[in-house]
């Protein structure tokens, strides 16, 4: 029952996100307005037939009741946004589209038509969000490729395991598969979560909570210039450094023997370090990228 | 090599689905041949036979080196295979080749524009970083096959050995070992591969499902509508990419998913298919929804379509939605 109330849910908020994002489908639904109005058949049998599917399939996903029963169909795993794959809503606009223009062309209208197309299509599409995410993620790859190739000169003749902050872990392993993580995305990416039944112990999942915050605050940081906030000296804050043992602890204890910390490192977190490796009888060694301390444990 | 790959990918799928519909339209004299029909089921056939090769590979635990040659080694013998038919085919009965368009001629100006905007959208694919799309770890996955040599030997995002298990129903799916195999045979980095070339495929191939679909909505000869129709699909896909659910996100920025596959090219191939009454395609494209989506017991969207359309053409005389003012007239 409480399963069947979170896809009901799922259905309703949903449908507010949906229509959010993809403004197009308002378009949808003008055209199966105007394909029914139109006094003219302009609409050949098959395309009647695209347009009756998906008024259906449109009807079906607006409905919460409908909707909930299409979301159990397409399994947990997608949220309701998807379950709009069952409706053609490229193929219906662009129809839709090609039959207002080629009416216009009739009247003699036929670039106004185009034009007043393609305007209305790009009002109603994104207005350039993505570009931003482009850079961000150019950003991140450029960071865990100046970590690798700390890595790689120092030698691949160990296997390694690395324990770094998640801009560098989730692009470590899309550009070399030897690599190895002490957890991996789906420490914060619930979806990817669903590709294997691991669970991560309480001890690794505040580590990484202890070194997002620590990576963040020093991102802000970094960009408001203060000295005064940077990594090394947020490190010395009582708060945020009670458990910083117990957090390295338990990242070694899991096997990292890469440890990737933004900015320079205070010096009772490198004698934390140094001396948990000594305690595994490891020796250490570290060096520098562009926005991080590597320590090299071995 | 990236040069070869680039022509495989071009052609290869396209003698399958030439050798394919000369069997199946090897009594129906006047099916006209169609490139764009040809070259969509080649890829659906590559996609069934990469999902044996992966199920032999996953199974029967064999590496990844000896799956990619039994799938390259039947591969050419199916291709070879094809190229005889077809070319037994086109000599027999000549009159089924493409012929030109009757109605309508595009204009130079709309040309322009469409190949300026799918240019652009490729170049856009094929120079950008791909962001990390939520939920999906195919590139992760490529790199884990590649640095084990085995398929599924430890799990894609941590690089260690899976203590609990996959879901088999995640592990069945294909794709990552067709990019693994192309990445390992051709020797192109595996980024470059699965985040830039094969979404450009991908890009080329969604464009010729809407192509084909057009065919359907308007007709074989009107070559003016159908291109109005086409450059409407290149404006909407370039729009919509506000969301990782939208077309134009499958299309720009993640088009190596299986979501994206399945939503570009699957999704207008079957709408097509179950349109036109051809079932057999249909059933084919629910097939490989299978092998390359996270399903329930392989019932995807293709099914929807599918069963959907199939309710309408039987329910079609009693429903009257469009068309009813002439049809009373």
């Amino acid at each position: 029952m409480s399963r069947m109330i979170l896809y009901m849910e799922g259905a309703v908020q949903g449908l507010g996100r949906f229509l959010e994002a993809d403004k197009p489908v308002v378009l949808v639904f003008a055209l199966l307005l105007a394909g029914w109005l139109w006094e003219k058949k302009p609409v050949g049998k098959k395309g009647r037939q695209m347009f009756q599917y998906t008024l259906v399939m449109s009807l079906l996903l607006l409905c919460p009741i409908t909707a909930m029963v299409v979301m159990i169909y397409q399994t947990a795993y997608y949220d309701y946004e998807w379950a709009w794959s069952m409706v053609p809503l490229t193929a219906v606009i662009a129809y839709g589209a090609a039959l207002l223009i080629e009416r216009w062309e009739q009247q003699g209208k036929r670039l106004l038509g185009i034009l007043g197309v393609a305007a209305v299509l790009c009002l109603c599409g994104n207005q350039g969000t993505v570009l931003t995410v482009e850079s961000q993620e150019a950003e991140a790859w450029e960071d865990a490729s100046e970590v690798l190739q700390e890595l790689y000169d120092f030698g691949m003749g160990k296997q390694r395991i690395l324990w770094a902050p998640k801009n560098i872990m989730e692009q470590v392993r899309r550009k070399d598969g030897k690599i190895l993580l002490i957890y991996g995305r789906d420490m914060w990416d619930t979806k990817a979560g669903a590709y294997d039944y691991e669970v991560y112990s309480e001890a690794l999942t505040n580590a990484y909570i202890w070194l997002e915050v620590m990576t963040e605050q020093a991102q802000v940081a970094s960009i408001m210039a203060d000295p005064g906030l940077s990594f090394a000296a947020l490190c010395e804050e009582e708060d945020l450094n009670r458990d910083r043992e117990n957090h390295l602890r338990a990242v070694l204890k899991a096997g990292a023997n890469v440890l990737v910390l933004p900015g320079l490192v205070a010096e009772h977190i490198e004698e934390s370090i140094l001396k948990l490796a000594a305690e595994q009888q490891l020796s250490v060694q570290n060096t520098y990228t562009e926005e991080y301390t590597v320590y090299l444990l071995e | 090599m990236i040069i070869i790959l680039w022509i495989l990918l071009a052609v290869l799928p396209g003698i399958l689905g030439a050798g394919v519909l000369t069997i199946v339209y090897r009594r129906k004299n006047k099916c006209p041949f169609s490139f764009a029909d040809s070259y969509l089921l080649g890829c659906v056939a590559c996609i069934g036979m990469t999902q044996i090769a992966h199920m032999a590979g996953l199974l029967g635990g064999v590496s990844l080196w000896k799956t990619g040659l039994f799938l390259a080694a039947w591969l050419f013998a199916a291709t070879m295979l094809c190229v005889v038919i077809s070319a037994y085919g086109y000599f027999k009965d000549k009159s089924r080749y493409p012929h030109r368009g009757v109605e309508g001629k595009v204009t130079p100006t709309l040309l322009v524009v469409f190949l300026v905007l799918v240019g652009a959208q490729a170049l856009f694919i094929y120079c950008m970083k791909a962001p990390i799309t939520l939920g999906d770890i195919t590139l992760e996955t490529v790199q884990s096959f590649l640095a084990e040599d085995g398929i599924y030997k430890v799990l894609p995002l941590t690089g260690v050995a899976s203590e609990q298990g996959m879901p088999m129903r995640y592990a069945i799916l294909c794709l990552p070992t067709l990019y693994a195999v192309l990445s390992q045979g051709f020797g192109i980095e595996p980024e470059l591969l699965v985040c830039h070339i094969i979404p450009v495929v991908v890009l080329a191939a969604a464009y010729l499902a809407y192509y084909r679909l057009s065919e359907t909505l308007f007709g074989r000869e009107k070559q003016k509508k159908r291109f109005l129709f086409l450059l409407m699909v290149a404006l909407v896909l370039t729009v919509s990419d506000a969301a990782v659910f939208m077309d134009g996100y499958n299309a720009l920025h993640s088009g190596y998913t299986g979501v994206a596959v399945r939503n570009l090219v699957l999704v207008p191939y079957t709408l097509c298919a179950a349109l036109e009454g051809r079932w057999w395609k249909a059933v084919l494209c629910i097939l490989a929804e299978a092998c390359i989506v996270w399903t329930f017991l392989g019932c995807g969207v293709c099914v929807v379509i599918t069963l959907g359309i199939l309710i309408l053409k039987i329910l079609g005389k009693h429903l009257r939605i469009f068309g009813k003012r002439e049809e009373q007239a």
